[in-house]
């Protein structure tokens, strides 16, 4: 018999990514300027690279490189309305990645079971708790949905293209969701089938084969979160102090 | 024969775990029974396979097994089923499924976890079992299914065979002393069918109690104790095994069933080499960022009124040469040429035509009928065209219906008959058959035959023998390095042989 079966919880514990989400979401709201998000971003960078998610740090980095570029770019060649459209949009980009990418680590570290253990610990109710965790299995489903919606499209001559999505919003869109819609209203009762058949109901409480506990390393984590997002939020509000450092 | 009474004998001792008697299930949003007075018995440690056409009510019968009716689907259930002394109408969804374990058709909804081991635990943990013990009997379902190779990897990366065994798997944690399985195999191909047997033969060994709902039933042929053909919402006869496979390749046929045994099927010879090709692809690869290539110098040609079938194990990459051929990817090296001339990408799509696997994806009109004229440029000859396609697809009666509220064989018909629609050229087919009865695998291969022979050249993926067997001219197979062989049909034998 097989005794290596490595039966360790995830770390850190759920409830870390959770609390970094969170005060992500916050400090992108409170902290708006451009140096800021950037110190953001390439904190959450530093936090993918220490949870060997190489490759989507390559990604990420890349990423935010164009959109400097073409934010320098737009400001160069400066024709009013476009850099103004698309100079709010790259902000807004800008804004949104490092709660994107938050939620990506989390994703990626979490497993499900572990996730609804660590919530059913904080004492959410579970009647949130289990759409909660269809929702969280389903997004990474979406993907591969999308794709073969956008291929069936390009067979029937229609075009998914971001060109196509501009000169036809209406077609495209009613083209796109209802494919998507009755997918996932598939996916999504055999999926609570499953799950009923395996045993999940509101009223039971579960117990966890990785023994999920929020241990006191796990603090530690949350801790220097909440000093590093205060130290920037006093930052934010007292930029003198910023000065006297450098 | 004393043998034979002995095994009798023994069974009647067994006592009674599956009772239906006189069971009728309507679906609230059907207007028909689903079970018109259906009853059954099971015996502990039987093996029990239920079959019949599309639509004949199995599904339900598994379902009632496992109680997602009357607990999940909306349905009005009359006459009584017991599951292990519970009584489904008033026992709870969790009392019973810890004694039932349930595989479903679809590998890909099934899971609510996203990697295996994780995936093992969940049942158990629902159900409040201790750390230990869980660990202990996580380990022995590891141990008795072979699963350590599969232990720490994700999901997603699962071959359809693989997660079959893992579906299995999750459930056999928990001990249940019954399995039922909705179609396990309609998304396998033979070695994950393979792996499928294997994990129900050691279900078998250990004198679990198995209930099947299934089309095909070849693979099966040395583990089943009975089987019970339903029609209609009734069970109409029942059968040993070996009665079962000795009726003859008629009665299969009038009622509707897939049979293949390999003898008495003939492969369609038709030679049409003598024209010039439709497509040609020379020496072909090409290959996804990082990795292998998945096509290596692939060469074929195909013609006008041809029907190429490519076979192939699951995730070889088989959709990915269609992909390359119909322009949706555009190959590495080599060269493809439609008609004698070098075809870019979007010339191929715009002869193409593709028909997924999953035609939910390539239904998006309120109506029938919408749906067939999507796309066209509406005249008086498209509107007698569609007719006549509704017509012979067997849809007429359809017209205003929604297409997500037909059946899996009727949407699989309408999605060929918007390829008829279209004036491709080519037409690509992805698995046309996966969970399809005999009745509905021979109307689709009629009705390929008859849009490859207006003219069209057809390409067509399946891991279906007896569908292949009978449709197509010529077939190739896909193999793990990336090439192409040319296979030819051994009339004995279900297997396919290698051409030199």
């Amino acid at each position: 018999m097989n005794d290596t079966i490595d039966f360790k919880a995830s770390k850190p514990d759920p409830r870390v990514w959770m609390f970094l989400v969170v005060i992500i979401s916050f400090l992108t709201v409170l902290c708006g300027s451009r140096l800021e998000l950037f110190i953001l971003f390439a904190a959450l960078a530093v936090i993918m690279t220490w949870q060997k998610m190489l490759a989507t740090v390559i990604y990420f980095v890349a990423f935010y490189t164009a959109l400097l570029v073409l934010n320098e770019f737009l400001w160069l060649i400066s024709i009013p309305p476009v850099s103004m459209v698309v100079g709010m949009l790259v902000l807004l980009l800008f804004r949104l990645m490092p709660v994107y990418m938050a939620y990506i680590i989390l994703l990626e570290k979490t497993s499900i079971n572990e996730l609804i253990i660590a919530l059913e610990q904080m004492h959410i109710p579970k009647m949130l708790i289990i759409p909660l965790a269809v929702v969280y299995r389903y997004i990474p489903t979406v993907k591969y949905e999308i794709l073969y919606i956008k291929d069936s499209l390009k067979m029937r001559g229609l075009n998914p293209s971001l060109t196509g999505m501009f000169l036809q919003p209406v077609t495209t869109v009613e083209k796109f969701m209802i494919p998507l819609l009755i997918r996932s209203g598939k996916l999504a009762d055999e999926l609570s089938a499953a799950a009923l058949c395996k045993g999940l109901d509101a009223e039971h409480p579960r117990t966890s084969c990785t023994g999920v506990r929020f241990e006191q390393k796990d603090a530690v984590c949350c801790v220097i979160c909440a000093v590093a997002a205060g130290t920037l939020i006093f930052l934010h509000y007292y930029p003198g102090f910023g000065h006297l450092v450098l | 024969m004393t043998e034979n009474l002995l095994q009798q004998h023994s069974t009647m001792q067994k006592k009674t775990i599956i009772e239906f008697h006189d069971v009728h299930v309507t679906y609230r949003n059907r207007n028909r029974e689903s079970l018109t007075g259906f009853s059954l018995n099971v015996k502990q440690g039987e093996f029990v396979v239920l079959t019949g056409k599309s639509g004949c009510g199995k599904t339900t019968v598994t379902r009632c097994i496992n109680s997602l009716i009357p607990n999940f689907f909306d349905a009005e259930l009359q006459g009584e089923v017991f599951v292990g002394g519970l009584d489904i109408k008033t026992a709870s969804m969790r009392d019973i499924s810890r004694r039932v374990g349930s595989v479903f058709q679809d590998p890909r909804s099934q899971f609510f976890t996203l990697h295996v081991r994780s995936e093992l635990a969940f049942p158990s943990e629902n159900y409040g079992i201790e750390r230990h013990i869980m660990q202990k009997q996580i380990k022995k379902t590891v141990h008795d299914l072979h699963l350590n190779t599969l232990l720490t990897r994700s999901i997603f990366t699962l071959s359809s065979g693989e997660k079959q065994k893992v579906a299995v798997a999750s459930v056999y944690a928990l001990e249940p002393d019954i399995y039922v399985f909705d179609e396990p195999s309609a998304n396998l191909d033979e070695t994950g069918t393979d792996q499928l047997l294997a994990v129900l033969s050691i279900l078998k060994a250990k004198g679990h109690t198995v209930i099947i709902a299934e089309h095909k039933l070849a693979y099966l042929k040395d583990l089943l104790d009975r089987v019970v053909f339903i029609e209609d919402g009734q069970g109409k006869e029942e059968f040993s095994g070996r009665d079962f496979f000795a009726k003859p390749d008629q009665w299969f046929r009038d009622k509707g069933l897939r049979h293949f045994d390999g003898t008495a099927l003939r492969p369609a010879a038709n030679t049409l080499e003598t024209q010039a090709p439709l497509l040609q692809a020379v020496a072909i690869s090409f290959g996804y960022k990082r990795g292998k290539p998945i096509l290596n110098g692939i060469s074929l040609s195909a013609y006008r009124g041809e029907i190429t079938g490519i076979m192939g194990k699951n995730g070889v990459g088989k959709s990915t040469l269609l992909r390359v051929l119909m322009g949706l990817e555009k190959q590495h090296r080599g060269e493809i040429l439609l008609e004698g001339k070098p075809a870019s990408t979007k010339a191929r799509m715009q002869n193409s035509f593709y028909v997924m696997q999953d035609v939910d994806y390539q239904l998006f009109a309120p109506s029938v009928w919408e749906e067939i004229l999507l796309g066209c440029k509406e005249s008086s000859s498209i509107v007698a065209k569609a007719e006549e396609y509704l017509r012979f697809f067997h849809l007429e009666s359809y017209k205003e219906a929604h297409p997500a509220a037909l059946s899996g064989g009727q949407k699989q018909r309408l999605a060929i008959a918007l390829a008829g629609m279209r004036n491709a050229k080519i037409l690509f087919l992805d698995e046309p058959t996966s969970g399809l009865d005999g009745e509905n695998m021979a109307k689709v291969s009629e009705l390929i035959r008859k849009l490859a022979q207006e003219g069209r050249c057809i390409f067509v993926i399946s891991h279906d023998y007896e569908f292949a067997i009978n449709t197509f001219d010529k077939i190739f197979s896909l193999e793990e390095d990336g090439r192409l062989t040319r296979l030819s049909f051994d009339n004995n034998r279900a297997e396919c042989s290698t051409q030199k």
